[in-house]
């Protein structure tokens, strides 16, 4: 198996050490590389000759993304992902907590897969992330 | 032509034929009666000549014979006649019969006178004469010796072509008687010429043609013995035979008397009286040639003739000229009567015109008015007629004007004058006035109509006074309005900083809003987060150390987990109702039973644990946004499942009905209900009737439910008991 599952673009520690003891009490076992703010996620599918290039040159199968992040927002991750030939085909499940209409209309404009509303109860939390790896990552691929 | 035309024409032909017959007849038996008349007198007049001069014939022939019997009577020449043939050497009584026989023969120029003896031989004569004469008076002689008297022989010849002489012979007798003895015989020549045959020829009317025969009978012929007015032959020589029967004279020699119409010797028609002449062998005959008679009957002829046709033509021009004059009265009288009807019209026109119409001379004097300036002057119009039409105007010499202008121009309009009515009340008045003519295009006068303008000018007068007091107003009105807008100034002045202050406060709402906006955002994300993070890391706790922990931390680390998840459910709620502040309403029409079921297995597939029914009956379609009313049926069937928990029978019913210009819809169920005490604290945000222990959820429902509709412009209310359930009502608009 080549290249990473998943990126995770998440600057909240709470919530990217949540989502890893989901995946680990659901003993699923993905590789997953945490950006914890916009910018990385730009440098690393748009800027190689950053420090941290990502492995092997792979697209991951998912990108999970938060939409209020630091420097640069996930709108704009989201924008560039999906404009860039390279990145278009790379799936994008937006993980907020924003239930604004607005962020959600631009999600699915800007090219969106699935749009997620991080739940408040932790135990609807983990279950969450079962389901989204389960479907984007192990369910596609087992397809592939 | 009109029948009745044609009619009387065939009448008048009729009678013109008629008259013309008449005149005709008349004229004809005029003439007939002039001819009998001419002829009867003209018979008259021969047989008065021929009177005449047979009277005259006697006449002559009694003085001759009253001449014999003077020698007759005379004894002496008796005497000296005895003496001398007895001895005719007595000269004294030859002297004496000598002188006695000139006497004679003086008075009466004889030829000659002869005294013969009792042998016919002559023995004195006063003039030569020839000597057969014994042989050619012998039967006179003889006949005179025989009746013993006076007898005349005839007419005779003394020789060829020699002059024509009578004799006339009578016996000399010795004494008185019988029986006495003839001595001797004178015989008297006579000579026709100088009495005789003048009084034959001479007629006592003038004529041409008229003349008097005498004739004789000799054998078979007949002998004229006078001189012929038409024949220059000698008496005696012309002789015409018995056989022709037309002479007049024929007729008379045989024997026929009176009036005759024949041929004379000339052929020629002629009226004659004829007859015999007494003691004589002869016959007269009188006549007269008939063109001599009947010249004057053809001149009578012609002028009756003319008469006739003068009469006829007359005749004919009078039935033309009645004919005609009937023509022309039928179409005079058609004409008057159209005439009549044509100036009735006309007039009526004039006189039903309700403006004052007058004709004016070129002196100004009226010539003609209607009824309506009678009216307007109150006058008549015997009196208007005649007299000046200044006189009627409150300006008399503008109302001259206006007439002079118009002789001068041929027409004014709208000429303004004033009438003055004998009441002494004005009339204002707009003459329209132009000069008529006659037939050959000569100005008669002035046709003047004047329109009364009164109405008018109270109107306009009515419309000043308006306009002057718009005026007014606007006037004062402008006053106001320029106070008013100088009131305005000062207010635009204050406005300006007004809408300078709420712009500044618009900016600062603004502001404000966006502030809010990014605190609803950081609210989501900032203050769910860390809750978030609280209620997984207890999950996480009482996941992978429960045995760590005893029962007591364990309960504890639950209520941290559920109290944090209630924090949770309370920000997501806040959230969702400011943001229905913000919302903008997206008005469709709405198939609201459709709408319902869909919200109803939503919240099915929520509470699966829970068997529900719900009883929809008559819901009406509405007006409003879709999402936002399908969020108020979902809260308030989530009360209505929520607050039935407890019921056995759980029984939700939904519908609506239309009242006035609403649709009012309502959800009704047998829950725990509520006191209507408490009211007024259903639809506060975060208020809640009943415990969260008995019933979940953070009290937003209502308050959104009450928000959505009033953004609708609805009307929310609900009815309610404790323990007996509860009715929540809301309306929509029926208008879009």
């Amino acid at each position: 198996m080549d290249g990473l599952d998943v990126v995770i673009v998440e600057d909240n520690r709470n919530d990217v050490e949540m989502i890893l003891d989901a995946l680990q009490d659901a003993k699923i076992n993905i590789r997953s590389q945490i950006l914890k703010d916009g910018a990385e996620a730009v440098d690393y599918f748009f800027n190689p000759a950053k420090e941290f290039v990502r492995e092997k040159h792979q697209p991951p199968r998912l990108v999970m993304l938060d939409l209020k992040l630091p420097k640069i927002n996930g709108l704009e991750v989201l924008k560039k992902l999906k404009s860039s030939e390279s990145t278009k085909d790379i799936p994008v499940v937006v993980f907020t907590s924003s239930n604004e209409v607005r962020d959600r209309m631009q999600s699915y404009a800007l090219g969106v897969n699935s749009y997620l509303l991080k739940p408040s109860d932790a135990d609807e939390f983990a279950r969450y992330i079962e389901r989204i790896m389960e479907y984007w990552v192990i369910m596609n691929v087992k397809a592939r | 032509m009109p029948p009745h035309i044609k009619n009387n024409l065939f009448i008048t032909i009729v009678i013109f034929i008629a008259a013309s017959v008449l005149v005709a007849i008349i004229g004809y038996n005029f003439y007939q009666n002039q001819k009998k008349y001419i002829s009867a007198s003209s018979q008259k007049q021969l047989m008065a000549i021929a009177d005449l001069q047979v009277r005259e014939i006697s006449n002559w022939r009694n003085e001759r014979i009253g001449d014999a019997q003077v020698i007759i009577n005379n004894d002496v020449f008796t005497k000296s006649t005895i003496k001398y043939l007895n001895d005719p050497s007595a000269s004294e009584a030859k002297n004496i019969i000598l002188s006695s026989l000139k006497a004679t023969q003086k008075s009466y120029q004889y030829k000659n006178i002869l005294l013969l003896d009792r042998n016919k031989k002559v023995r004195l004569a006063l003039h030569k004469f020839v000597a057969d004469y014994s042989l050619i008076h012998s039967s006179v002689i003889d006949e005179a010796i025989k009746k013993r008297g006076i007898v005349f022989g005839d007419f005779y010849r003394e020789n060829k072509n020699g002059s024509v002489y009578l004799t006339m012979a009578f016996p000399i007798i010795n004494a008185l008687g019988k029986n006495a003895p003839i001595i001797g015989t004178i015989v008297i020549v006579l000579d026709p010429t100088l009495r005789l045959y003048p009084s034959i020829k001479e007629w006592p009317l003038p004529t041409s043609t008229g003349e008097t025969l005498l004739v004789r009978r000799e054998s078979n012929e007949i002998v004229y013995l006078n001189e012929l007015r038409h024949d220059k032959n000698k008496p005696l020589t012309i002789r015409l035979p018995l056989s022709e029967a037309d002479l007049p004279a024929v007729k008379a020699v045989l024997g026929q008397k009176g009036i005759v119409e024949g041929r004379d010797y000339r052929k020629k028609n002629v009226l004659a009286a004829i007859g015999s002449v007494p003691d004589s062998p002869w016959f007269f005959v009188v006549k007269i040639d008939g063109e001599e008679i009947y010249a004057s009957l053809r001149l009578r002829y012609w002028v009756t003739l003319s008469f006739v046709v003068i009469g006829i033509l007359i005749f004919g021009i009078i039935v033309a000229y009645i004919w005609r004059d009937q023509q022309a009265r039928f179409y005079r009288k058609q004409y008057e009567t159209e005439y009549k009807r044509a100036f009735l019209y006309a007039r009526g026109l004039i006189e039903t015109s309700l403006d004052p119409l007058v004709t004016i001379s070129a002196e100004g004097k009226i010539m003609d008015v209607n009824k309506s300036t009678e009216l307007v002057t109150g006058l008549s119009r015997e009196k208007l007629i005649g007299s000046r039409f200044s006189d009627y105007f409150t300006e008399p010499e503008k109302a001259a004007g206006g007439y002079k202008l118009a002789f001068e121009k041929g027409l004014i309009r709208d000429y303004p004058l004033s009438i003055r009515n004998i009441s002494g009340q004005a009339t204002d008045v707009l003459y329209n006035a132009s000069v008529y003519k006659n037939e050959s295009g000569e100005v008669q006068g002035i046709f003047a109509a004047a329109r009364d303008i009164t109405e008018l000018k109270r109107i306009e007068k009515e419309l000043k006074k308006a306009h002057d007091e718009l005026e007014l107003r606007v006037e004062e009105r402008t006053n106001e309005l320029q106070k008013t807008n100088e009131y305005l100034q000062e207010e635009i002045r204050e406005r300006k900083v007004a809408e300078k202050l709420i712009d500044l406060r618009t900016r600062l709402l603004e502001e404000t809003n966006k502030e809010l906006e990014s605190f609803s955002y950081s609210v989501s994300h900032d203050l769910r987060a860390p809750l978030r993070a609280v209620d997984g890391y207890a999950r996480m706790i009482l996941r992978d150390q429960a045995d760590k922990l005893d029962h007591d931390a364990r309960r504890k680390f639950e209520l941290i987990r559920s109290n944090t998840q209630m924090m949770g459910k309370l920000i997501d709620d806040l959230l969702s109702f400011s943001r229905l502040g913000r919302m903008e309403i997206n008005m469709t029409r709405l198939d609201m039973e459709g709408l319902i079921n869909d919200v109803w297995k939503e919240l099915q597939i929520i509470n699966p644990e829970r068997k529900l029914d719900l009883n929809i009956t008559n819901v009406p379609a509405g007006n409003g946004d879709r999402t936002l009313i399908k969020q108020v049926y979902s809260n308030l069937f989530s009360n209505a499942v929520k607050f039935t928990k407890n019921r056995k029978n759980t029984s939700i019913e939904t519908g609506g009905y239309v009242k006035g210009q609403e649709n009012i819809y309502y959800v009704k169920d047998n829950g725990v209900g509520f006191d209507m005490d408490y009211y007024d604290k259903l639809f506060g945000v975060f208020q809640r009737l009943h415990s969260a222990d008995e019933f979940e959820g953070t009290g937003v429902g209502l308050a959104i439910v009450q928000r959505i509709i009033h953004k609708h412009g609805g009307r929310v209310w609900a009815e309610g008991k404790a323990e007996e359930g509860a009715t929540f009502y809301f309306t929509l608009s029926r208008k879009d």
